[in-house]
């Protein structure tokens, strides 16, 4: 193992996560290295092109490769291309933007997105991450794993000091009608997730989300058509379940810190 | 020398190699789906199998990547998910078509339509509808079947021909809905023979038999390879919109579209599944 590699991993992602430009000292200080340490890892980072100075600036920032890369991880999940015509099909049909979530260990991960055609849509951050419990489209994934799972994912929460009595009682309405609603986020969006099962289990989930969309997603005219779009998803998966597969459905979910 | 210039050393003198090359087998799983294992890395990327061995080592503590479902082999890790390096957006065709419609629509004050591939259907996904008493309607989201009209033979005739054989089993027997009366041909040959006139020309002008019907124009949009993402589709009643007055156009429809056709080449078009 090279500990230099490694520090100058550690060092990206510092800058990665900051949001904002970091210089050498402050990731001197930061990381309790000597500046002249910290360079040589940047110098690294920058020929490789995983971050560039900041407006030609003594500041970094992260650069083309980080983004390449996080696109191969999500370009790993085969489903999207099969799926990508339905999820533009239903923007068109709710005019709001549609989302294809899948699992990655006991989080959600946004893999493909069409925009919504309303003058008004949200925004669709591909490979955004949150815990299954705290969204839509999380929700219309763990209400239908089985009771066996979805009490691994209470334990997980606990372990991290979250309470999950309110969420199972939520997970239990979500199973009963077929999908999740409700708002998408602090924004006031209002979205609803409908789940991909392939033979036993979720595999994904479509969701349409958007300010426009009714409170009650299940009221709006178009209701049916959706559900029968997704139908159309769900067998598809079923008929192709290899394009299907999760590349990282083999890792154990509690490993998995996002 | 001053001390400014003391302070900003020179690349070459910081350059750090053993973490380049750490890098560099991180960047050897870029545009790669599937796991790759030392062997293959080491022949890659000019290391020996010491160095790619290491370096995988490094990149899997850090979380960088992971081992596959065989334990053998490498795969990028999903902490990289976690790197915020800016917004990440899907290469929308329909958010990339929005311009080329309403120029289009502009030009010609004709309907307007984008449609795409969904399934073994041809659905529109966007369009402009004209304003008047006579217009061309197409209905937003309705599925017709790849085989019927020229609209949906247009995206059909640009998969390639195992794709097409593969749908034209799926789909039979080939009957023609009655809403779709054009063109006439129901059968695979004349089909097939459809298929070889579209592809002998860049775009098709196309006006249905009836003295009362519409006439066409429809643009293919296709990827790098030549598969589609899209057709996008000019159309008006024949009294206003023939054939005629298409072509007094087409140099600047050709001239609106080019932007799109340029940009949709750069990423590749959805695949197509005709066993689903």
């Amino acid at each position: 193992m090279s500990s230099s590699a490694a520090r100058a991993l550690r060092i990206l992602d510092w800058i990665a996560r900051a949001g904002r430009p970091l210089g050498v000292s402050e990731i001197a200080r930061e990381a309790s290295l000597a500046p002249g340490t910290v360079f040589r890892s940047l110098d690294a980072l920058v020929r490789a092109d995983f971050i560039a100075r900041y407006q030609a600036s003594a500041r970094y920032v992260p650069a083309n490769a980080v983004e390449r890369l996080r696109r191969s991880v999500i370009a790993g999940f085969r489903m999207r291309e099969p799926v990508l015509p339905y999820l533009r099909q239903l923007a068109s049909a709710s005019g709001e933007t549609v989302s294809l979530h899948v699992r990655l260990g006991w989080y959600g991960v946004r893999i493909a997105s069409a925009l919504g055609t309303a003058e008004v849509t949200s925004a669709a951050n591909l490979g955004e991450t949150q815990p299954l419990g705290d969204y839509y489209a999380g929700k219309a994934m763990l209400a239908f794993l089985s009771e066996a799972h979805i009490a691994r994912y209470g334990d997980w929460l606990a372990g991290h000091g979250v309470p999950f009595r309110e969420q199972a009682r939520e997970l239990h309405a979500v199973k009963k009608r077929g999908f999740a609603s409700g708002d998408a986020d602090f924004t006031g969006a209002r979205a609803v997730a409908f789940p991909i099962r392939s033979t036993q289990e979720p595999i994904a989930a479509i969701a349409i989300e958007g300010p426009v969309l009714p409170r009650t997603g299940e009221h709006h005219g178009g209701f049916s058509d959706w559900r029968e779009t997704v139908a159309h998803v769900e067998a598809l998966a079923r008929a192709q379940a290899g394009l299907f597969e999760n590349p990282f459905a083999h890792l154990d979910p509690n490993s998995l810190i996002l | 020398m001053s001390l400014a210039e003391k302070s900003v050393p020179g690349p070459v003198r910081y350059r750090n190699q053993a973490t380049g090359r750490v890098l560099s087998v991180l960047l050897a799983f870029t545009n790669s789906s599937q796991p790759r294992g030392v062997a293959e890395l080491s022949r890659a990327l000019g290391m020996n199998k010491n160095m790619v061995h290491r370096a995988l080592t490094t990149l899997t503590a850090e979380g960088y990547l992971v081992r596959d479902v065989s334990g053998a082999r490498y795969q990028l890790g999903p902490r990289l998910l976690t790197l915020p390096a800016g917004a990440l957006h899907e290469s929308d065709i329909v958010a990339l078509a929005r311009p080329a419609l309403e120029q289009l629509h502009a030009l010609t004050g004709e309907s307007v339509y984008l449609s795409i591939i969904v399934g073994r259907n041809r659905v529109t996904v966007d369009d402009i509808q004209a304003q008047g008493a006579r217009v061309l309607r197409s209905a937003r989201g309705h599925p017709v079947p790849l085989h019927c009209t020229k609209m949906s033979r247009v995206l059909l005739a640009h998969l390639s021909d195992a794709d097409i054989a593969a749908y034209l089993a799926a789909a039979a027997p080939l009957a023609r809905a009655s809403r779709f009366p054009d063109p006439p041909s129901e059968s695979e040959r004349g089909i097939w023979q459809d298929i070889a006139a579209i592809r002998a020309v860049p775009f098709l002008l196309w006006r249905n038999p009836h003295a009362s019907s519409a006439a066409y124009a429809i643009f293919p949009v296709c990827d790098a390879s030549g598969h589609p993402h899209a057709i996008l589709t000019v159309g008006g009643p024949r009294e206003r919109f023939d054939l005629a007055e298409i072509e007094a156009r087409l140099p600047r429809m050709r001239a609106i579209l080019e932007p799109l056709e340029r940009e949709a080449r750069l990423f590749p078009a959805p695949i197509f599944l005709a066993e689903i």
